[in-house]
């Protein structure tokens, strides 16, 4: 770079020293770095008007970066089904309201990364964050570590959830950065690789349940999960499951498609085909079983799936039309045994962790 | 548990074979303990056999447990 081009007020153009001669340059800044060691000298301070981002341990200032915010929007909200540490009804896990809110440069813990959590900092968690800043920074350039922002639940998480908000942390601040608004009744769960692929999570069909009974109209869930929203359409039945809209992803860059509140025409045409097809199922006295059975129906479906083949809930109710989904998933299963079997999986095992004596004392 | 023990029962043709020994190791502990509620032991005897019984099913549910749980473990590793 010229010398000519380099912005007036950056910390070496105000530097006093100007040498010509490498020879010299050493030699002088050697009896110079022995004058500052001693107390003799003092170190040239920058004459910027603009703010220093001070480093303690630095021994020099680094040059401030611009301030303007990336961010379009200042905050942003999105539903995650997720574990809470006092379950309230009869699911472990709920419909928690995530929002992210861009902080100001004096909120916030200064070490707390670009990506803050007003709970649940565990060490997946923080690796997880990593992952979605890292992805976040190769779509929106212009944000640097210096913008920051909180997230904050609605509940108190499980000390075991780490990564299922990912994904939807990653919904909300690509909103904030790229100036949309997320569906007001949406919800999204997975986890997100520093590549952008959404990763399957645990105990998904707890979570679409929570999910859907938690009020959400739409839900995002990572493609791999899909074995286990077939559970949930086993376990409900037609008409229920088909109350949400559940959308298949894999990769980060179609949640907008998805998540927006202002979609685009092929999915707007998709989600108010699919309204129709609740509405009839749902309606009174309606049998969904024999609906899914009826051309018209068959027909209604294949036509959101061609409008977006992501649409999970109308290639799976088009599934079990035709037979499919007649038993749960291995992990569904499990699930399904732990729920039914509420007192009586812990009660084996605690009574699995007992010494005979102990056992012979309790009876 | 009566009750769970009856809705598990109906449900175990709707779940997946990988997941049937540990329901029936759970349903082999549940018959123990109801067997000890309608029949409590009369002697000392009787009651160190079920006993015996009842830790041996409760372990037993606990291996299939943590087998499943294992196997699905290892399910979603090898996905990723």
């Amino acid at each position: 770079m010229p010398k000519d081009s380099l912005p007036a007020d950056t910390v070496f153009s105000r530097t006093p020293f100007r040498f010509h001669s490498g020879l010299r340059k050493t030699s002088a800044a050697f009896c110079y770095g022995f004058l500052l060691c001693s107390g003799f000298a003092q170190a040239p301070r920058p004459q910027s008007s603009l703010p220093l981002n001070t480093n303690a341990g630095a021994k020099t200032p680094v040059p401030a970066v611009s301030t303007a915010s990336p961010f379009k929007r200042t905050t942003a909200k999105i539903g995650a089904p997720l574990f809470l540490s006092k379950p309230t009804g009869n699911l472990p896990a709920g419909n928690v309201q995530l929002t992210a809110t861009e902080l100001a440069p004096d909120q916030g813990a200064a070490d707390g990364g670009p990506i803050q959590l007003t709970q649940n900092l565990s060490l997946g968690t923080r690796a997880g964050l990593d992952a979605v800043w890292q992805h976040l920074q190769t779509l929106h350039k212009d944000w640097k570590p210096q913008a920051r922002c909180q997230v904050a639940f609605s509940e108190v998480l499980a000390p075991d959830e780490t990564v299922a908000f990912d994904f939807p942390i990653a919904i909300l601040l690509t909103s904030m950065l790229g100036d949309w608004s997320v569906a007001p009744s949406c919800a999204a769960f997975g986890m997100l690789r520093p590549d952008g692929t959404v990763f399957p999570v645990s105990r998904a069909l707890i979570r679409v349940t929570a999910a859907a009974r938690g009020g959400a109209k739409r839900i995002l869930v990572p493609e791999r999960n899909g074995g286990q929203v077939a559970d949930m359409l086993l376990n409900d039945g037609p008409a229920a499951f088909s109350a949400v809209q559940i959308f298949a992803v894999n990769n980060f860059e179609d949640a907008q498609l998805y998540a927006a509140a202002e979609p685009s025409r092929e999915i707007a045409e998709a989600l108010s085909r699919f309204e129709a097809i609740q509405q009839r199922l749902s309606a009174p006295g309606a049998d969904p079983e024999a609906l899914l059975k009826d051309p018209d129906t068959l027909e209604a479906l294949r036509g959101v799936l061609l409008k977006s083949p992501n649409h999970l809930s109308a290639r799976l109710l088009l599934g079990h039309s035709s037979g499919r989904y007649k038993i749960f998933s291995a992990d569904g299963s499990s699930e399904v045994i732990e729920r039914i079997g509420a007192s009586l999986v812990p009660r084996a095992a605690r009574h699995a962790r007992m010494t005979r004596r102990a056992c012979r004392r309790i009876s | 548990m009566n009750k769970e023990v009856e809705i598990l029962k109906k449900a175990r043709e709707r779940l997946d074979p990988t997941s049937q020994p540990w329901l029936d190791a759970l349903l082999r502990y549940a018959a123990v303990v109801q067997g000890w509620h309608q029949e409590p032991p009369r002697d000392s005897a009787r009651a160190m056999q079920i006993n015996a019984q009842l830790l041996a099913t409760a372990k037993l549910a606990r291996a299939e447990d943590i087998k499943l749980h294992n196997l699905l473990a290892e399910k979603r590793q090898s996905r990723r």
